[in-house]
């Protein structure tokens, strides 16, 4: 009996070592030390053995059994280990292939730039104020201090759809249209498609969109107009820009200016962004003219907005030309060509 | 206005280098666009005589020219310009001149025959030449000038100095005037304004006994001076002034034309010399013309004449368009010995009315239309008549000097304060009184009631843009220069800046299209008419455009389709693809003639593809999430429209309110814009959408599982699918969460005329796990009543 455990202990050992199957070492588990294992069979034996042999032969077919198993246990794990590396290593993949993107719509950068604006001026208290495009010539022209065949017209030529009616060629009547209705303190910005009966070429579309801001409270200074508007160059365009304030003139404001930033291409070195002068006109602003509050209150019993004691300023940017300068696009056109190959890359 | 820096010395003492002149002119307000330097660029032209010409050998189009530039000194050149001939004086290029555009003259061999130089065009010598006359625009410069040959055309003809090409702004007619812009530099140097010497002998016999002046309307015309001008001869004009002409941008004609192009652009003033001889009766009127009239225009076009026109007019007619050209029948000619002068005053909407109509927009309707100074009238006119005093003329004993009342001068109470508290800067008292004398104001000081400094400002008649007293704080604020003001932030009441519901709601949707895969287009907002009849839609509302530049601007768009076809059409190249296009804009429409026109903010969407991945439902997807996100829960039902293939189309249904419609373009307007391919398209009102929008509130997610049954029904063909799942929604009972049909199935074990729809239906309850019975239950009933209703089949199996 002896022997045929040892016998036993030796062949197993010897299966063990060959086999490389995880099921076949289970069968060789059952087989051997299960409860209908040779080991099992062999311990029938037992009965039949001295008295004195058996509590020997007992430990040691225990012993034996308790080293097989934790001998298949081990090889059970390894077999496992090898199972599972090799596993994933079928799983392997190129990973420098390319990924899937998914596909996505685009917002119009356009409506982007627009955005951006509309967060930098709303940071500053200004609220947006919607106007028809379709507007009166009242709105557009007189109410704005824009007389009927004043030369200044020509500063605005409009699309005319007969009776008093026009496509707006600004967005300042909304200036008035709101202070009609309300009362200071006002921060607005009025945002959308204005059209002007301007020749096509790079820097000039029929259609373009404008943000046309203004402030009425006491106390609004020239100075609170810079303040302003030296936050939004720099939001926009970096934080170190400069801007510059030329006189200009508009009907509506008095004073009024013409803003520039600095290029931020050439750093202010002159190229060919700038052409050459170091400074990129972006936007025409002033302080409202009072003319403009009269008309403002013209349907009101008792006026509101006394110049003396409110003060206000008002300032319109195309937000092409800010759209263009930020990213670098070089003709006004493209954003309305619609060539999705370009629409894709903002 | 191109202005001379040599002229402009002439009225101010200084000495200051341009780019820097430019500069602080610019941040005055004086703008100046451009400093023009011709003389910085080209150099070595001198005045030639062409002695003789004759064929060039080797080329039909070539000829050479024996050009003396020198006393007896020839030079042997070869033009191909056909308008130059024996005589002519001609700039040429000596080797090793450079021209405009960076060119360098060498001696150079032409089809074998040497050249040692070049006959310059207009443009070579860096002039823009529009004035000149036709031949010479294309050909050579064939100058008008007593220069001596070989003179240095640089030096002495064209353009010895800067000139500063200013941006003139619509209410300062004062900058259209070389003094206009020398008041401003004397008054940015602290130095004074000279003014030129304007004294003449006169005649015994007054300019009355000559003509008559009537002015119909004083409304039209405040103000009209007629001079007398007679023993003129007409002649090239001296050098100095036809050289300055042309270096302020205007052609050199004769004596007495330079002379009023000189004092134009001198004084401000536009002026108009009649041949005396040419007027027929005693008198000239200022009126409208009548009706039938008609005129030649010295530029010897016919204009038919309108009351709404002003015209000067003799005995027998109209002889000049007030302010804005002469007639032909009174031009001065080469006969001319007698002039009539005209110095008036039209009034701005007047001339710019007729000017625009006629597209006749000169010089002087330019400087009429920003308004002229009544009182500067008279001084303008001295200065006129002594220059050609100084040419011989004799000058009649004063002027007809026709005028109504003299405007009111204005005088303006000015607070320094009233400055400080709008620039946000302190304007000093002294300050203020120095910046307004230095512009020509006279300003006295005084103190109101409450102490308060003031000063009374009176304002020079040729400053027609100052009425109030912002414009004064205009005036210290560009005088001080912007970049003084303190630049500072709004105080006050803080404000939260807020962009609205309509704004927010347009931004929400574009980001869900967006993130549903669809780009976002911006077609133009107006149609060429031709789009109504390609693509069958109506033209009801839309606005017709009085003033289009193309066709197609010449109506307002009443609908997104044409404009975003085109837009899917333009990007049909070659490998396109797949396009879905978005776009969030405007349509107008007129709703009755006369009301004030309704704007609408619609959502339109165009799909389509080379392949085989978009259809109806593709698009249709499209909007069921947006009316998902904005909790509505809408209908689509068929409708039939003429741009929409009959059979797929429908309309977005919120109970009976329209909401919009989408479906496949008929594919006969497809063909007509030449697309072959199945084009989807849909609309939906989102000013609409968003008023009917739903708040989002929370419901609670099933805390017990949902049991999913699915269901095929078999039914007639013509019965919609949205009918058999309202019918299930309304029979399932409250057990019955959702429904959603999933497959259609035609063919096999389906009758003719029938077809089957499978539906996924979901039940759960709030507070318990369902049973199979109470599921079994409601879709018994959900049976029996499509069985009844639609004599529909449960599909077994």
């Amino acid at each position: 009996m002896e022997d045929q455990l040892n016998k036993l202990k030796e062949d197993t050992e010897q299966k063990i070592r060959e086999i490389d199957d995880l099921d076949l070492l289970q069968e060789l588990k059952v087989a051997v030390v299960g409860r209908k294992g040779e080991l099992t069979l062999i311990l029938r034996g037992l009965s039949s053995v001295p008295d004195e042999d058996r509590p020997r032969l007992g430990k040691m077919s225990n012993d034996i059994k308790q080293h097989l198993i934790s001998l298949i246990d081990e090889k059970e794990a390894r077999l496992k280990q090898e199972t599972l590396s090799s596993r994933l290593m079928e799983e392997r993949v190129d990973v420098t292939m390319p990924g899937q993107i998914p596909e996505t719509g685009r917002i119009h950068p356009l409506r982007r730039t627009l955005r951006r604006m509309k967060e930098i001026f709303e940071g500053m208290g200004f609220s947006v104020k919607e106007g028809p495009e379709v507007e009166t010539e009242y709105y557009n022209f007189e109410a704005l201090n824009i007389p009927a065949q004043h030369a200044s017209r020509d500063m605005w030529d409009s699309f005319y759809l007969g009776r008093d009616l026009l496509l707006r060629s600004h967005t300042s009547p909304v200036q008035v249209r709101v202070m009609e209705k309300e009362e200071p303190p006002l921060r607005v910005i009025s945002i959308g498609k204005c059209f002007r009966r301007d020749a096509v070429d790079a820097s000039h579309f029929w259609i373009f969109n404008q943000v046309e801001g203004f402030m009425v409270d006491e106390g609004v200074t020239f100075g609170d107009l810079k303040g302003v508007l030296l936050n939004f160059a720099r939001e926009m365009f970096g934080k170190e820009r400069r801007i510059k304030f030329i006189p200009s003139y508009f009907p509506f404001t008095e004073p009024s200016a013409e803003i520039c930033v600095d290029c931020f291409v050439c750093k202010g070195k002159g190229c060919r962004s700038c052409g050459g002068s170091g400074w990129l006109e972006i936007l025409g602003a002033g302080m409202i003219n009072p003319a403009v509050y009269k008309w403002a209150d013209g349907l009101r019993e008792k006026p509101v907005y006394d110049p003396e004691k409110y003060t206000g300023f008002a300032f319109g940017i195309g937000v092409e030309r800010i759209a263009m300068l930020a990213n670098g696009i070089d003709d006004i056109r493209l954003f309305y060509e619609n060539d999705s190959r370009f629409l894709k890359q903002f | 206005m191109l202005v001379p820096v040599s002229w402009l010395k002439d009225y101010v003492e200084f000495d200051l280098p341009t780019d820097e002149l430019a500069e602080r002119l610019t941040a005055r307000g004086v703008m100046v666009e451009e400093i023009k330097r011709p003389k910085d660029k080209i150099s070595g032209v001198v005045l030639g005589l062409i002695r003789s010409m004759e064929k060039h050998p080797n080329a039909d189009r070539l000829r050479l020219c024996k050009v003396e530039v020198k006393d007896g000194e020839i030079l042997d050149l070869i033009t191909g310009a056909p308008n130059v001939k024996t005589g002519d004086k001609v700039p040429v290029a000596l080797e090793g001149a450079r021209l405009a555009g960076g060119l360098v003259i060498k001696k150079s061999k032409i089809r074998g025959v040497e050249s040692s130089g070049m006959l310059c065009s207009a443009a070579e010598l860096g002039l823009d030449g529009k004035d000149l006359p036709l031949d010479q625009r294309e050909g050579v410069l064939t100058p008008e000038t007593d220069l001596p040959l070989g003179a240095d055309l640089v030096e002495k003809y064209l353009l010895n100095d800067d000139m500063l090409l200013l941006e003139t702004f619509a209410n300062r007619p004062d900058m259209l005037s070389i003094i206009g812009v020398a008041r401003e530099t004397a008054s940015m140097l602290g130095k004074p304004l000279k003014l030129p010497g304007t004294t003449f002998p006169e005649d015994e016999r007054p300019a009355s006994d000559y003509i008559k002046v009537r002015i119909k309307d004083f409304d039209l015309c405040s103000r009209y001076m007629a001079r007398i001008i007679s023993g003129l001869k007409i002649g090239p004009s001296p050098e100095w002034m036809s050289s300055r002409l042309r270096l302020a941008g205007v052609r050199s004609i004769n004596n007495i034309v330079d002379v009023t192009n000189y004092v134009m652009l001198e004084y401000g003033q536009p002026f108009h010399a009649f041949d005396y001889a040419l007027l027929k009766g005693e008198a000239i009127n200022i009126r409208p013309a009548k009706k039938g009239e008609e005129m030649i225009t010295i530029d010897e076009s016919k204009i038919p004449l309108a009351p709404e026109m002003l015209v000067i007019a003799d005995e027998e007619g109209p002889v000049a368009l007030a302010g804005v050209m002469g007639g032909l029948n009174s031009e001065v000619n080469n006969d001319t010995t007698k002039i009539l002068l005209e110095i008036a005053c039209f009034q701005p909407a007047s001339i710019r009315r007729t000017s625009v109509n006629l597209g006749m927009r000169s010089e002087s309707s330019r400087r009429f239309e920003k308004g002229l100074d009544y009182y500067g009238l008279p001084a303008a006119a001295d200065r006129a008549c002594s220059l050609f005093a100084s040419m011989g003329g004799r000058i009649a004993k004063g002027a007809v000097d026709s005028a109504a009342e003299p405007p009111k001068t204005l005088t303006i109470d000015f607070r320094p304060e009233r400055a400080s508290a709008i620039l946000g800067i302190t304007t000093g008292k002294n300050q203020c009184i120095n910046i307004l004398s230095s512009l020509g104001m006279k300003v006295k000081e005084k103190t109101s009631k409450a102490g308060q400094e003031i000063l009374s400002v009176d304002i020079p008649s040729f400053r027609p843009d100052i009425i109030r007293e912002e414009d004064l704080v205009e005036e210290v604020a560009r005088c001080i220069g912007y970049d003084k003001i303190p630049t500072t932030l709004p105080g006050g009441v803080t404000l939260i800046g807020t962009q609205g519901e309509e704004e927010e709601f347009r931004e929400h949707i574009a980001d869900l299209m967006s993130a549903a895969g669809v780009v976002e287009v911006i077609t133009p907002s107006l149609h060429p008419e031709q789009v109504f009849e390609t693509f069958d839609i109506p033209r009801e509302g839309s606005m017709k455009v009085l003033n289009p530049l193309v066709e197609e601007q010449s109506y307002t768009r009443n609908s997104l389709l044409p404009g975003m076809m085109k837009a899917l059409k333009s990007n049909m190249t070659p490998s396109w693809g797949c396009i879905k296009f978005f776009e969030i804009s405007k349509i107008y429409l007129e709703a009755e003639p006369d009301s004030f026109p309704w704007e609408k903010d619609i959502m339109g969407i165009i799909m389509a593809s080379s392949g085989n991945d978009v259809d109806f439902f593709t698009l249709k997807g499209r909007f069921e999430l947006v009316f998902q996100e904005l909790g509505m829960e809408v209908d689509f039902e068929p409708v039939q429209l003429p741009f929409f293939h009959p059979g797929i189309s429908a309309e977005v249904l919120l109970g009976r309110k329209s909401l919009g419609c989408l479906g496949r373009v008929h594919p006969e307007v497809c063909q007509k814009v030449d697309i072959n391919v199945p084009v989807f398209f849909g609309a939906v009102d989102l000013g609409h959408a968003r008023r009917l929008a739903r708040k989002k509130y929370y419901e609670p997610v099933p805390r017990f599982p949902v049991i999913e049954r699915d269901l095929a029904f078999i039914i007639d063909e013509g019965v919609l699918c949205s009918n058999i799942t309202k019918e299930i929604e309304s029979s399932g009972g409250e057990l019955l969460r959702s429904v959603k049909c999933f497959d259609q199935y035609r063919g096999k074990q389906i009758p003719d005329e029938k077809k089957s729809l499978a539906f996924r239906l979901v039940f759960s309850a709030p507070d318990r796990t369902l049973t199979d019975e109470e599921v079994g239950r409601s879709i018994n009933n959900i049976v029996k009543n499509l069985s009844g209703k639609f004599d529909a089949r449960l599909r077994e199996g």
